[in-house]
């Protein structure tokens, strides 16, 4: 390999194996995966592939065979330098907006001015100042991901990992959030891993996407994105947009319809 | 550009309705209190006719009439204050006690699989068993006095506190959890920042049924034996067959009881205040 600098996050060799009465389980296998500083990495698979299990694994919370290094130091556990963005919005609802954003800094000890600054800043970021004393409930999905996500900006992470966070939100709202996602990763220079099962989703954020195969889960291919940035809506109306999309749904599609067949047999 | 988010809910004063039961005519309060005031006038006419319809105190029965002069009496002579020191310490005491002893064993019992377990049976058999069965054996170990209540109180009360604070951790959102593992929280900072606020609800519920069963189990104490309190007063009332007494008192503890659940209410209120803001 070429690579002159330590990549923001490496991964040699990661594995995960679940325990189950009939012994251990391989989930995922042999992954191999160099991502740079400010780089946007999506991870689509059929399901069951373990792509969320890969981030998982990526951000601590189960343990992994092989390493996973962040700025050359391995981890083992979760780590302040990476933050989940997870899909269900996971907000405390007795706690509002602001305070909400501010957990993670509580959790880690920073001080309250120190703190209402990165709070004040993150909501600026994902445009919700104007909400900050509200609860939860009082906001819709879109905005309670917008939380979400500026929970885990103000703790100003070295690496941002979102599991699906736009899955539950409507086609409209998903299609603006991932616009803006765009342009704010590239803006600030996020490094971003981001799981998802949308292939077009994947694309049009990604400046890379892993493809994964299913049981157990591998890398099948991964795929650079030809596409230029800034990126727009309006790219997914493209020729190339679509032709990468299609080149990701035939790697995929075998497993998608296996997965299913058994699905219906089982039942 | 709008600082304001396109997603933005529709509602653009940001307080979508609010969601609830239809009241009809007894939404408005003056309407409520007029109703109220028409049950407790028809309920004391009731009592005023089985009263005069009685053959010459032959129920024992005193008229509202008689209670409230013996009310007014228990109160000028001070001996309504009296009471009211002791069986009011007596519950500040156990109530303090088994809130405690409930929260703490409650949220172990809830967190911890292995303790969960253990308690599991002693809670199932102890829940419904109506522990006022072990005044006198109380009375026996600390005597006559306020100890004996108060220790039928705390073990009455601990129970409903208990379970429902461990059911409210047991409860906690999976999901909070793992958020907080994800920002490596420690232990004490789950318990306090996820697990007791996400409880919290369910403490109230359990607070509010320990304070109900707890008056209960105290006056019923203090009726099996017991120097002073408003259970002394009656037991005392009955022995000399003044049914005023005795009624006024127990027109003392009704209102000590609607006193204590408006309390609960009223917390109730604060801690699901982020339900009803907006």
């Amino acid at each position: 390999m070429t690579t002159t600098a330590t990549p923001r996050l490496a991964l040699r060799d990661v594995g995960v194996e679940f325990p189950t009465a009939d012994g251990a389980r391989t989930v995922l296998t042999g992954i191999d995966l160099d991502v740079r500083a400010g780089e946007f990495v999506c991870i689509v698979g059929a399901s069951g592939s373990g792509k969320t299990t890969l981030l998982r694994s990526m951000a601590g919370l189960i343990p992994a065979l092989g390493t996973i290094a962040v700025d050359g130091t391995p981890i083992d556990g979760p780590s302040p330098a990476s933050s989940f963005v997870f899909q269900s919005d996971a907000l405390l609802p007795w706690r509002t907006v602001a305070a909400n954003v501010a957990l993670g800094l509580e959790v880690r000890g920073v001080g309250k001015a120190e703190r209402t600054d990165r709070v004040g800043e993150a909501l600026a970021t994902v445009r919700l100042s104007d909400w900050a004393d509200s609860f939860p409930r009082q906001l819709s999905g879109g905005m309670r991901q917008r939380v979400n996500i500026a929970r885990a900006l103000a703790q100003e992470p070295s690496i941002l990992l979102m599991d699906e966070p736009f899955a539950a939100l409507d086609a409209q709202t998903r299609e603006l959030m991932q616009d803006e996602l765009a342009t704010l990763s590239s803006t600030h220079g996020w490094t971003v891993l981001f799981v998802t099962h949308q292939i077009d989703e994947a694309v049009f954020l990604g400046d890379r996407v892993v493809v994964l195969g299913a049981s157990p889960g591998r890398v099948r291919e991964i795929v650079d994105v030809e596409l230029d940035r800034p990126r727009h809506v309006d790219d997914k109306r493209t020729a190339g947009f679509t032709a990468q999309v299609d080149h990701i749904w035939r790697l995929i599609s075998d497993e998608v319809r296996v997965g299913l067949d058994s699905e219906l047999r089982h039942r | 550009m709008s600082t304001t988010p396109l997603d933005a809910p529709p509602a653009s004063t940001g307080t979508p309705p609010r969601r609830r039961r239809p009241l009809g005519p007894v939404e408005n309060p003056a309407t409520r209190y007029t109703f109220w005031l028409l049950s407790f006038a028809a309920a004391i006419g009731l009592w005023q006719g089985v009263y005069l319809l009685q053959d010459q105190g032959s129920l024992f029965l005193a008229g509202p009439v008689d209670t409230l002069r013996a009310l007014i009496d228990l109160i000028v002579t001070g001996t309504l204050w009296g009471d009211l020191r002791v069986t009011g310490l007596e519950l500040v005491i156990s109530f303090a006690m088994a809130v405690t002893g409930g929260i703490v064993v409650g949220i172990l019992t809830g967190y911890y699989a292995t303790a969960g377990v253990l308690a599991k049976p002693w809670i199932a058999g102890l829940y419904s068993t109506p522990l006022i069965a072990l005044t006198p054996l109380f009375i026996m170990w600390f005597g006559i006095g306020i100890w004996s209540k108060v220790a039928v109180g705390f073990i009455v009360m601990i129970f409903p506190i208990l379970v429902n604070t461990a059911l409210g951790v047991a409860q906690a959102n999976p999901d909070h959890l793992e958020l907080m593992r994800s920002m490596s929280a420690r232990p004490r900072q789950i318990v306090f920042k996820v697990i007791v606020p996400g409880a919290a609800p369910h403490m109230t519920t359990g607070l509010r049924l320990a304070i109900g069963r707890g008056l209960t189990a105290l006056v019923g104490a203090e009726l099996l034996g017991s120097t002073a309190g408003v259970g002394y007063r009656i037991l005392f009332a009955a022995q000399t067959f003044d049914t005023a007494t005795l009624l006024a008192n127990v027109v003392v503890l009704a209102v000590i009881g609607a006193i204590l659940m408006n309390s609960l209410d009223f917390l109730d209120r604060r801690v699901m205040a982020y339900r009803d803001a907006g």
